[in-house]
């Protein structure tokens, strides 16, 4: 892809962005201005009504859609290089799930510690890593691109089940958190539970900084990456490090988003016809991000009529993605 | 360049045997051998992915596995049987990963990594490749565009591995004569393994035979060695 | 234009109409003497602090408290305990996610309290219906979906939800909106008038604590009449209730709310000796073992014998099937939700007639048979 193309594409997709991110933040029951805003944010006024909408309503919901959109963009992005699988993503392939049951353990646990901001996104965080270390182990044994898909679907389901039977055994009262999460919600962050996220959203950036080079080689296949010097080793230790990350993360506050991570790099590779990271990374981030805000806006517009699950919707354009990856690689198979 | 001594090769039990192995630069080897007797597994030793089951392999003088990944990278290059092409690749995009060992964390490639791209595909004259992506090649195509890397790699050591196994007859000598090309030019050390000995003792210097009785290596000079004594060696069933 | 102008002078008319018969009573502090007045509900409480009533939410499965809240007047803001959540009284609005506190809000004459509820379908209340279809009241049937900015808009400050174990999960920005979140545990409590009495949790909220305390009165006496009328019965008949759900049968157990006014009514109900205040699940066959020869059936959750068996072709075995001995509420369900809690005395009367069987003449209150 030249340049000026990859110029434009990305110049569309932060206008986008920015479009989206404004009429999001507009979209509800009262008109903002630029001054409450600013003052929610720097001379907050606790009984100034539209303040506090937009600091405790707006704010996080926007947010949180921009960094789970992308957030989980790029770990599909990751995830789908490092197996060399176009199906690859972190809900199909059950590491959402497993983030979910350890916050769900570290919520029923008791413990207060635990059930604290930090303590719920360790833990979501730690499950994602075990599930993450999992798929590695069991992708050493499969080859073919749909076994691991399954291995990870079911994985998913046996996991959901075993979250389903502690929470028929559980005091609900510990689960309040935990209700909601089978559909996805971008409702549940708090203004002050921003901060532990943006930071632990740049840490999984920063690291990502030192991937991209791997990652390039990486589309050659992993000996051909070694060949070409890469460490191997560490690279996959990073690898699920940012992957578990971003998606225990954003499986903490907002449960498990399906679709996202699998449908946007495959979106983005269509647009974009390149496998410089880079390109794909800062594309992945925005076109996850507006792929979600416009979700999100769409269930806030929907909400008079009907009351859809997050879930709901990005399975919507998420499924059929998934099927035409399936067709395509039967037909390049078959040729 | 290249230095064996008394090296026993395989996974985890010994495959082959090879007694002390001196290589030179500016010459072309063909690894000659049957089936399943030890030709890849003896190009991974060389490259260090596979260790020796006992004895040392010297790059330069200095032991392959102790050798860090990047510099290795810089002294070794490799080319697999098939390339199949990827999806969105530009075969430009695909050379220029050849500069990977040369490139900071980032991976940022500069003018002189790109110069060195544009030189290399001068040199292999795949001119009218270098816009079109990679997963759309021929397969001659696609196994010159793999050599083209290898050589972007700038390694003094280049090591093939069937380059030809999925070539027409053409496209083999094609290749062979590309191969023999850039060794006599930049002063290469390029082995290849191959089961085309018409084309090995045409063009290689050195013919590296694996006796699949005794399990041992031999170097001999291709000027002072017949096919049908290459094949009493390396066939003794025929 | 015209219809507009038509819902707009019905409105104004139920306005003067709710406004003129409310009460007079102007409370000036919140402190209500309320300390003794709680007889029979175990799941709130309200405690007489030193310049305010604090509303206690006791938690029905261990016993604790499990909010607290301050009931103030306009213009009051003492210093609280962090755990201790402040409700200015009366409120401005209320948003109800559960069907009883429409039926008590009904009693005080209330209903435009009601700012918001799950869903139209689940309303009886003439009244209500009118509001909603109007929009002046929002509709929040997803709790785990409620928007915040909806629920401000409303003009509501409490938001009352049947703490069924799920909870607004935004209760947090709500809070910080000026909207509290209070849970309803009236469908736990396990005596009928202890349900009722949840009333003057919202004659505190209304500030009509007296209507509400004349209103409690007023059933306590007829319930404890109609008990005492129901003991001379001679025959006992006996009973099942419930129907299936999935593949189990749920029926009251032995010590709910349910069972309670069946025995209050006389009846033999045939699960009276099961554990628990909620309810028991058996298996269908069990219960064409164990209570296939049951006299009367009621609850069966449907409103006609055709209905009953497109759920289920084998409640044809019963007995009570068998002799057409089914009752329900189901032709009106809504207006059963709405109304049971707050008139438990019209759930004993229909009981008590039932028990009877056939002898009166009188109509059910809440319950049919179910229709051919």
């Amino acid at each position: 892809m030249n340049r000026s193309k990859f110029f434009r594409n990305t110049l569309i997709l932060s206008f986008l962005l920015v479009i989206l991110v404004i009429i999001h933040m507009q979209t509800g029951e009262v008109l903002l201005t630029f001054s409450d805003a600013w003052n929610g944010l720097f001379s907050f006024d606790e009984l100034n009504q539209s303040q506090v909408i937009f600091r405790e309503l707006r704010l996080p919901r926007t947010s949180i859609a921009i960094l789970a959109g992308a957030g989980l963009s790029i770990a599909g992005l990751l995830m789908q290089t490092f197996f060399n699988n176009p199906l690859a993503g972190p809900s199909i392939l059950g590491i959402s799930t497993g983030s979910s049951l350890f916050v769900a353990l570290a919520l029923m646990s008791g413990f207060s510690l635990f059930s604290s901001t930090v303590g719920v996104i360790s833990a979501a965080i730690f499950g994602a890593l075990i599930y993450s270390l999992l798929l590695l182990i069991f992708s050493r044994f499969v080859r073919s691109n749909v076994s691991l898909l399954i291995i990870g679907i079911m994985l998913g389901s046996f996991t959901n089940s075993i979250i389903q039977v502690l929470q028929s055994y559980t005091d609900v009262n510990a689960l309040k958190a935990f209700t909601i999460w089978g559909f996805g919600s971008l409702q549940q962050v708090n203004f002050n539970q921003l901060p532990t996220i943006i930071f632990c959203f740049l840490f999984a950036v920063l690291l990502l900084l030192f991937l991209v080079k791997p990652l390039n080689t990486y589309v050659l296949g992993e000996q051909k990456a070694a060949i070409l010097g890469v460490n191997i080793k560490w690279v996959k230790t990073l690898v699920i490090i940012c992957v578990a990350v971003f998606t225990g993360l954003i499986t903490a506050y907002c449960g498990p988003i399906a679709f996202i991570g699998l449908a946007v790099p495959n979106i983005v590779k269509i647009i974009f016809k390149t496998c410089n990271h880079w390109i794909l990374i800062v594309a992945s981030a925005m076109l996850g991000a507006i792929l979600l805000l416009s979700c999100d806006l769409l269930i806030l517009h929907l909400e008079a009529m009907i009351q859809l699950p997050l879930n709901s919707i990005t399975a919507l354009f998420g499924a059929p993605i998934v099927i035409w990856i399936l067709l395509k690689n039967r037909i390049h198979a078959s040729n | 360049m290249l230095r064996i001594e008394k090296a026993e090769i395989g996974h985890r039990s010994s495959l082959l045997e090879v007694q002390d192995l001196q290589l030179l630069p500016g010459k072309l080897y063909a690894l000659i051998g049957r089936n399943g007797v030890g030709k890849s597994t003896f190009l991974q030793t060389l490259i260090g992915t596979i260790s020796t089951i006992s004895g040392d392999v010297f790059l330069n003088e200095i032991h392959v596995n102790s050798l860090p990944n990047k510099s290795r990278a810089k002294q070794v290059s490799f080319v697999g049987s098939t390339f199949n092409g990827i999806e969105n690749l530009s075969v430009f995009d695909y050379l220029l990963l050849g500069r990977v060992p040369y490139t900071n964390v980032f991976g940022l490639t500069d003018s002189n990594d790109k110069e060195v791209v544009d030189s290399i595909i001068q040199l292999v004259s795949i001119e009218f490749l270098k816009t079109k992506f990679t997963n759309e090649l021929s397969d001659g195509e696609k196994q010159l565009v793999a050599i083209a890397q290898a050589l972007v790699q700038q390694t003094k050591l280049v090591l093939l591995d069937e380059p030809t196994a999925f070539l027409d007859y053409e496209n083999k000598w094609k290749i062979i004569e590309l191969l023999k090309k850039c060794t006599g030019e930049n002063n290469l050390c390029t082995i290849f393994s191959s089961h085309d000995l018409e084309i090995a003792l045409d063009k290689a210097d050195y013919l590296l035979l694996i006796n699949p009785i005794t399990k041992k290596l031999t170097q001999v000079a291709t000027k002072s060695i017949k096919k049908q004594e290459v094949i009493s060696i390396c066939f003794p069933s025929l | 234009m015209l219809s507009r102008l038509y819902i707009y002078c019905a409105f104004l008319f139920t306005f003067f109409l709710l406004f003129s018969c409310k009460e007079g009573e102007q409370p000036k502090s919140t402190k209500f003497n309320l300390f003794s007045a709680i007889q029979h509900a175990n799941n709130f409480k309200l405690i007489e602090k030193s310049n305010y009533t604090e509303l206690q939410i006791i938690d029905p499965e261990k016993g604790k408290i499990e909010r607290k809240y301050a009931l103030l007047s306009a213009g009051q803001f003492p210093l609280l305990a962090i755990d201790v959540q402040p409700i200015h009284i009366p409120i401005k609005g209320l948003i109800a996610l559960s069907a009883t506190p429409i039926g008590m809000l009904h009693k005080l004459h209330e209903i435009s309290t009601i700012k918001g509820i799950t869903h139209r379908k689940y309303v009886w209340n003439p009244t209500l219906l009118r509001n909603i279809a109007s929009n002046r009241v929002g509709e929040f049937e997803n709790l785990a979906q409620l928007n915040p900015e909806k629920v401000v808009k409303t003009g509501a400050n409490v938001l009352v939800f049947d703490g069924f174990g799920s909870y607004p999960v935004v209760e947090d920005k709500l809070n910080k909106l000026g909207i509290v979140c209070l849970p309803n545990y009236d469908w736990r409590e396990n005596d009928p008038l202890g349900k009722a009495e949840w009333i003057k949790l919202y004659g505190v909220l209304t500030g009509k604590v007296k209507m509400a305390n004349r209103y409690f009165a007023k059933v306590t006496k007829e319930y404890n009449a109609l008990k005492k009328q129901a003991i001379k019965q001679k025959n006992k008949r006996t009973l099942i209730a419930g129907c299936l759900i999935g593949d189990l049968w749920y029926m009251p157990a032995g010590n709910s709310y349910a069972a309670h006014i069946f025995h209050d009514a006389y009846f033999d109900y045939q699960e009276k000796n099961s554990q628990g205040t909620g309810s028991v699940s058996f298996s269908l066959e069990h219960c064409l073992k164990a209570h296939n020869d049951a006299s009367i059936w009621i609850d069966p959750g449907v409103s006609s014998f055709q209905a009953l068996v497109r759920v289920n072709p084998k409640y044809r075995f019963f007995q009570a099937f068998k002799t057409k001995n089914i009752y329900c509420y189901s032709h009106n369900a809504n207006y059963f939700w709405e109304n049971s809690a707050i008139e438990p005395q019209h759930v004993l009367s229909d009981y008590i007639q039932l028990n009877r069987g056939g002898l009166s003449n009188k109509k059910l209150y809440f319950y049919q048979k179910l229709k051919e």
